[in-house]
């Protein structure tokens, strides 16, 4: 650790427009005493603001591998104006910046200690709840139930009529030639998502409006880095869904070929999707509804 | 009892071309597990000990923005900074310095996609590549796929050429979004540069190469048939590689138009006809656990804009195979295969100063065990000397999603020295590494774990790593 490490000064000004354009959310809170001002855990660490170094009483709020920065010491980036001194102690509410041999983050906010912490599951329980309450509050609808179909969702419905293969004929202008006029279909891509809805029977809606026995919800059956992390359904499946409202589906990515091989094992494509899962978030289990129910009413 | 240590392996044939292998997640890190596929890779001409890199890399906080790596020591030592704006992670992401100046140019598709699944292009900008701020975005469109930047300053201007698979127009993809001075919002504009009837569709990969005298190439698959089904996992392109050139850097009306092809006088020469490929899904079910898509790779020598290399991967019956070619007029004609190559995928292309040329490729091997990461490099296009910087299991980790290497390996070259970039398992055990490895992250390579700052131990994963060969 490069305690002590030099602050660089700020040379020239910034790019306008450069820095208004972060949007970075509270995400890493923790409380911590100051130990050294105009100091960095890390050598080299660009003009940010007054640096200092803190170390990690107690963390409050991050995801379940961060809770082990208790007892570290850190290098903050100060953006507010809070009067800091050595031996001051504060809860810090941070944003990421650099992680490397040590770790850098951004000050949002820092404020009074309010009370002693103890639990050691409470931070990562605490950011989990922090990350649920924003995906409560952005969903259109939360519904209780049970899936009991999936099948293509429209959208994956060819606008042309199926294709044989085409072998290639001649050289490239004949070959031009052979392709001249192709049905019109949309290109594929690695990132299809490969639409599915699953149609869901309603029991209960805790956020929303949503006046039927069931509800028809899509979601991305790809695996690509795009989509593998929102939730695949499959009949049978219970719990708390967190839907967003679909837009008109014409313009859908994609999934030509997926309709072509649904089609021939006899399977018809699913009504309209209402609604569509976008965050690994957006599908919770059931002993969750009751916790869901609070966020949302929270949110309201 | 866990114990710490961070050992560097090299053998004596690495010492003597001086080769430098780093796994780039930090230490603080240590307790990560991502699937860090995809890797990229910018060193800035400038000042050749900055670098940024790229994967698919999660920020460790989640948040609204996207982390790179970043090293300031000629890539000794690597940060995760989260200065990308895409909300925790990119899609698809690529970099490039400008010739001059130090300025970081990116192309990525961001999070969140569209509302109905479209890719998000996003083209950035930042003047310090260190800086925690958001990058500057310079131009957002809906559909593209696989954006690929260079740049190269010219008059003191920063071009910037970001070649992409547009799905968002209808048939002729293949596309370049061209800026000649990439300081503002709107310097940039759409270059469709196919002109071709096609089977739906280029790509996925459209590649641009770019050369100090204003010379631009681009090289791409031109879909031509198909055969199976992509649900299915068994579509099949069968495609020519093309290559279009502007010898004035895009300017102009028509630009991509001054390589004709004789036989049909269209723009863009057919470099090779009728090549297939394979188009996955997914990589369940596939050897290697990779998906193939195509491969598309293209360099062109600094000593002469008119000197150019193209390397693409087809089928030789059910191998995937890939194939180096190379021009000494502009794209005109063409050699007969320089490589061949089976079983090899993710293959990129870079010539030095002196001429010299590199071939990275990550290749299936040992009955589809190991992916073994080969930099083969040549003075004359005959001769070559083959480097394995990884051997590593093609079995562990089980991937958590597609791609599980990346569409892409990357290297590029700075005066004489190669740099580059590839992905791997990076199960802890030295004999993987032939060429000698450093982990940032904490390993205990004698008992083969990773392990947390806690020492707790961590499951193997897909972790990038940088390398530098001086030649």
């Amino acid at each position: 650790m490069a305690r002590g490490t030099s602050v660089p000064r700020r040379r020239g000004r910034t790019q306008a427009g450069e820095r208004a354009a972060s949007g970075a959310e509270p995400t890493l809170v923790f409380t911590g005493t100051v130990r050294e001002l105009g100091a960095a855990t890390m050598p080299d660490l660009p003009h940010a603001g007054a640096l200092a170094i803190v170390r990690v009483d107690h963390v409050v709020s991050a995801p379940a591998p961060l809770r082990g920065l208790a007892g570290q010491d850190v290098t903050l980036a100060r953006g507010d104006r809070t009067r800091w001194a050595v031996g001051d102690q504060f809860t810090f509410d941070t944003a990421p910046w650099v992680f490397g041999e040590s770790v850098a983050l951004r000050v949002l906010r820092t404020s009074a200690i309010a009370a002693p912490h103890r639990d050691a599951h409470a931070a990562p329980r605490a950011h989990a709840d922090r990350v649920l309450q924003k995906h409560v509050s952005d969903a259109d609808v939360i519904l209780s139930g049970r899936v009991v179909d999936v099948r293509a969702a429209p959208e994956e419905e060819p606008p042309g009529p199926t294709r044989e293969t085409r072998p290639r004929a001649g050289g490239p202008v004949a070959h031009a030639r052979a392709v001249a006029a192709p049905p019109p279909r949309r290109p594929i891509s690695e990132h299809d998502p490969r639409w599915r809805a699953a149609t869901i029977a309603v029991d209960d809606v805790a956020k929303g409006r949503h006046g039927q026995a069931q509800a028809v919800v899509r979601f991305p059956a790809s695996r690509d880095v795009a989509w593998w992390r929102v939730p695949k359904l499959k009949p049978g499946d219970e719990g708390v869904w967190l839907l967003h409202r679909t837009e008109p589906p014409q313009r859908a990515t994609g999934g030509v070929r997926a309709k072509r091989t649904l089609r021939a094992k006899g399977r018809p494509a699913a009504p309209a999707a209402e609604y569509q899962l976008v965050h690994p978030e957006d599908f919770q289990p059931r002993s969750q509804l009751a916790t869901v129910k609070a966020l949302a009413k929270r949110s309201r | 009892m866990a114990t710490r240590t961070r050992r560097t392996s090299r053998t004596a044939a690495s010492t003597a071309t001086a080769v430098r292998v780093v796994n780039l997640i930090p230490k603080s890190l240590s307790y990560e597990s991502e699937q860090d596929s995809e890797p990229n890779l910018a060193v800035n001409p400038a000042q050749p000990t900055q670098m940024a890199a790229s994967a698919f890399t999660p920020n460790p906080l989640g948040g609204e923005s996207a982390p790179i790596f970043l090293s300031g020591d000629g890539g000794r030592t690597w940060r995760l900074n989260a200065s990308v704006p895409s909300r925790g992670e990119t899609q698809d992401i690529t970099l490039a310095f400008s010739g001059r100046g130090g300025t970081l140019y990116a192309g990525i598709l961001s999070r969140p996609p569209g509302t109905r699944g479209e890719t998000r292009l996003r083209i950035l900008r930042t003047s310090d590549y260190r800086s925690p701020a958001a990058m500057t975005v310079l131009r957002t469109r809906l559909g593209p796929d696989q954006p690929f930047v260079q740049a190269v300053t010219i008059g003191g201007r920063d071009r910037v050429y970001v070649g992409t698979n547009d799905t968002a127009v209808d048939s002729r993809t293949a596309t370049v979004e061209v800026a000649l001075s990439a300081g503002t919002r709107k310097a940039f504009r759409s270059a469709r540069i196919e002109t071709r009837a096609t089977d739906g569709q280029d790509g996925p990969q459209v590649r641009p190469a770019c050369h100090p005298d204003g010379t631009v190439y681009v090289g791409y698959a031109a879909w031509r048939g198909e055969r199976g089904d992509f649900d299915a996992n068994t579509l099949v392109i069968s495609a020519d590689i093309v290559l279009v050139r502007d010898d004035k850097g895009g300017a102009g009306t028509r630009p991509f138009r001054a390589l004709v092809d004789p036989s049909d006088r269209r723009a863009g020469r057919l470099v090779a006809t009728d090549v297939s490929f394979p188009f996955h899904s997914s990589g369940e079910g596939v050897p290697g656990q990779q998906r193939l898509g195509g491969d598309l790779t293209l360099a062109v020598d600094p000593r002469s804009s008119r000197r150019v290399y193209l390397a693409w991967a087809d089928l030789q019956g059910d191998v995937y195979t890939t194939h180096l070619r190379r021009s000494e007029d502009g794209g005109a004609t063409w050699s007969p295969d320089l490589r061949v190559i089976a079983h090899a995928t993710n293959a990129s292309l870079a010539v030095n100063r002196k001429g010299h040329v590199a071939l990275l490729y990550q290749a299936l091997e040992g009955n589809a065990a190991r992916w073994v990461t080969h930099l083969e490099r040549t003075t004359d296009g005959s001769t070559w000397s083959d480097l394995v910087l990884a051997q590593a299991p093609a079995d562990d980790p089980p991937a958590q999603f597609d791609p599980y290497l990346g569409d892409y390996a990357h290297v590029l070259a700075v005066g004489s020295t190669f740099y580059g970039i590839f992905s791997a398992s990076n199960a802890p055990y030295l004999e993987h590494f032939p060429s000698g490895v450093t982990y940032q992250r904490r390993v205990d390579f004698a008992n083969h774990r990773l392990l947390a700052t806690d020492g707790s131990v961590v499951p193997t994963s897909i972790d990038p790593f940088f390398f530098r060969v001086a030649d």
